[in-house]
């Protein structure tokens, strides 16, 4: 169905007309004639990526098919069920609030037409990614958002920490990308194919061999580079300080998370935890993310790094959570990676605000700035009050179902390190809020002054979903309920496509 | 003809240790992005030698293609990459990656 199509090719085209708007608005002399395109672009996308909620839940798995006569394609085939579409819904949900955020925040930089189209492109590899259905899709669309996240990463190019981060995350991202791309080899030469539902289906009855545990190895450590798993993870710390803060938002909130989306959909999808045991895999990483992020991000002194760092230890709860192998632990990990998406969005969309007031990162000059600020303090608390887990706001949500979940598959050695982890953090969480909002204004933040009404119009609304899914979960975990299903079921997976 | 499978078998995964050893050894920013394109290369070469090993006289057109279709992302990723070189070296003028540690931990 062209259909699955739509959210792409919305992105991919307003991406693409936007340099030649920009240089005739110029020559109009309008102002911000990109961001507002770019907005419009997303809400279209948003509201097309919605069409496809109807068909998913009456078919299970939509596909489109570039060639109409061909059996089973090799190519270009894209399959949307439950999880890519939630994955997808996400996605472009965050890329809107931070297109929004750019209205004011971007507007004293140059180059704006790039910047918006990158953005829209970084939008629509990850949707492409989502919703593909072979390794060739996949790869393409991965490497489209890639190569867009390291050009967004370095857009400042006349500050060195953009060009100096960005360098790292490119020879990092790159060679987990050729990783992967060792690893679809691998899986091509195992089974002939590379569509998802006929590899899935030909590895169903393969034995454990040292090849194929290569191929696991291959794969998630390739996924772990985007992810921000622990060892893998230097670049991330860098990376998010250096970019623009709604670039920061995007890949805190969910550039990482096609990592995960990724690890889910490959190792779920075609390998079998009793055939390949990449469960105990993922709960070594998971432990080793968490700490790693906790420690880190108590010793920071830079309010985007602490955030970057808090952003690793997420990860490592999501990575516990899918450790588990069952329905109810990826359930818990689906949530999180949601709630994750808007807390985190919306805490590094604060600190951009207070950046963009104050002109600089560092926590000890900014102490006492909430009171000079008070609409984006009281998000930004909600904001942290949420990533601590504090009940009736979205983290406590999610961490709830992933503790539960994980005392139910009888991982307590996992619930108690993560618990513990959790308590951790709630240390540099507090002390943020205790030094920028309980204190009296000194120094730069004595002369701040609350932003302009589009920085503060995504804060706002993303602090509103906080609460509103904190205090009514219901809809969003039906969701995340009806996403790993579907990512557990590959049966139907299998059959659904190979019939069709 | 199953020998030569397992020649080129044998050469990608030298390739590959050949661009990791790069990626963590060296210390110039050209040779770190020509690692990454060895590293490219192992899977490429894989691809093209499982496609021409399919079935006895047949070749594959789905390796072949995803061979073409790597090399052509290759080149966008090393693109970008020497367009950050450029920048590193106005800013730093040195193209020793060692050099650039302003940012630590």
């Amino acid at each position: 169905m062209m259909i699955v199509l739509y959210p792409m090719i919305v992105l991919i085209f307003f991406a693409g007309v936007t340099p030649f708007l920009s240089r005739v608005f110029r020559s109009l002399r309008i102002r911000n004639a990109e961001s507002i395109w770019a907005t419009l672009g997303f809400a279209l996308a948003l509201l097309a990526s919605f069409r496809l909620i109807g068909p998913v839940t009456r078919n299970g798995v939509v596909v489109f098919m570039p060639y109409p006569n061909a059996k089973l394609p090799i190519a270009g085939f894209f399959a949307v069920d439950w999880l890519g579409l939630f994955a997808s819904i996400i996605f472009i949900m965050i890329g809107l609030f931070a297109s929004i955020h750019s209205i004011d925040y971007m507007s004293h930089d140059t180059g704006l037409a790039s910047y918006y189209a990158l953005l829209l492109l970084m939008v629509a590899g990850m949707v492409g990614l989502a919703y593909a259905g072979d390794f060739i899709t996949f790869y393409v669309f991965w490497e489209l958002m890639s190569i867009a996240s390291y050009c967004l990463v370095g857009f400042r190019k006349h500050l060195w920490e953009p060009i100096e981060a960005g360098f790292k995350y490119l020879i990092m991202s790159a060679a987990g990308s050729a990783m992967v791309l060792f690893s679809m080899s691998l899986i091509y030469g195992l089974t002939g194919s590379l569509n998802f539902a006929q590899v899935s289906f030909s590895l169903l009855k393969s034995t454990p061999s040292p090849v194929l545990y290569l191929t696991v190895a291959l794969l998630v450590a390739g996924f772990s580079v985007k992810a921000a798993v622990a060892p893998f993870h230097f670049w991330l710390p860098d990376a998010h300080p250096a970019a623009p803060s709604p670039i920061s938002a995007m890949l805190s909130g969910v550039v990482i998370k096609t990592g995960v989306y990724a690890l889910i959909r490959t190792l779920y999808l075609l390998f079998d935890p009793s055939i390949v045991d990449f469960t105990s895999m993922l709960a070594v990483l998971s432990v080793l993310t968490m700490t790693v992020g906790n420690v880190m991000a108590l010793l920071q002194k830079d309010i985007k790094r602490l955030l970057a760092y808090s952003s690793i230890s997420h990860i490592g709860y999501i990575l516990l959570a899918m450790s588990l192998g069952t329905e109810y632990g990826l359930t818990g990990a689906l949530l999180h990676v949601f709630n994750h998406a808007i807390m985190k969005g919306l805490a590094f969309l604060c600190a951009g605000a207070i950046i963009h007031v104050t002109g600089t990162r560092n926590i000890d000059e900014l102490i006492g700035v909430g009171k000079k600020m008070p609409v984006t303090s009281v998000t930004f608390a909600i904001a942290l009050l949420s990533l601590c887990g504090v009940p009736f706001l979205n983290g406590f949500v999610s961490k709830y179902v992933i503790f539960a979940a994980a005392i139910e598959a009888k991982a307590y050695l996992l619930t108690v390190i993560g618990l513990l982890n959790s308590g951790l953090s709630v240390v540099y969480y507090l002390r943020l809020i205790q030094l920028l909002m309980l204190r009296e204004p000194t120094g730069k933040a004595a002369t701040a002054k609350e932003a302009s009404i589009s920085i503060l119009v995504p804060l706002v609304v993303m602090a509103f979903l906080c609460i509103l899914f904190g205090v009514w979960p219901e809809p969003i975990y039906k969701l995340a309920e009806g996403a790993a299903l579907a990512a557990m079921s590959k049966i139907q997976y299998i059959f659904t496509i190979m019939g069709t | 003809m199953t020998s030569g499978l397992y020649v080129f078998i044998a050469t990608s995964a030298v390739l590959l240790a050949v661009g990791l050893y790069g990626l963590m050894a060296k210390r110039n920013m050209i040779r770190l992005i020509m690692s990454l394109e060895i590293l490219l290369s192992a899977a490429t070469l894989n691809f093209v030698n499982f496609a021409a090993h399919r079935a006895l006289g047949l070749v594959d057109p789905l390796g072949q293609v995803f061979a073409i279709i790597a090399i052509s992302v290759e080149a966008c990723v090393i693109g970008v990459a020497l367009a950050f070189v450029i920048n590193a070296y106005r800013h730093y003028g040195t193209l020793d990656v060692t050099k650039l540690k302003k940012l630590r931990w």
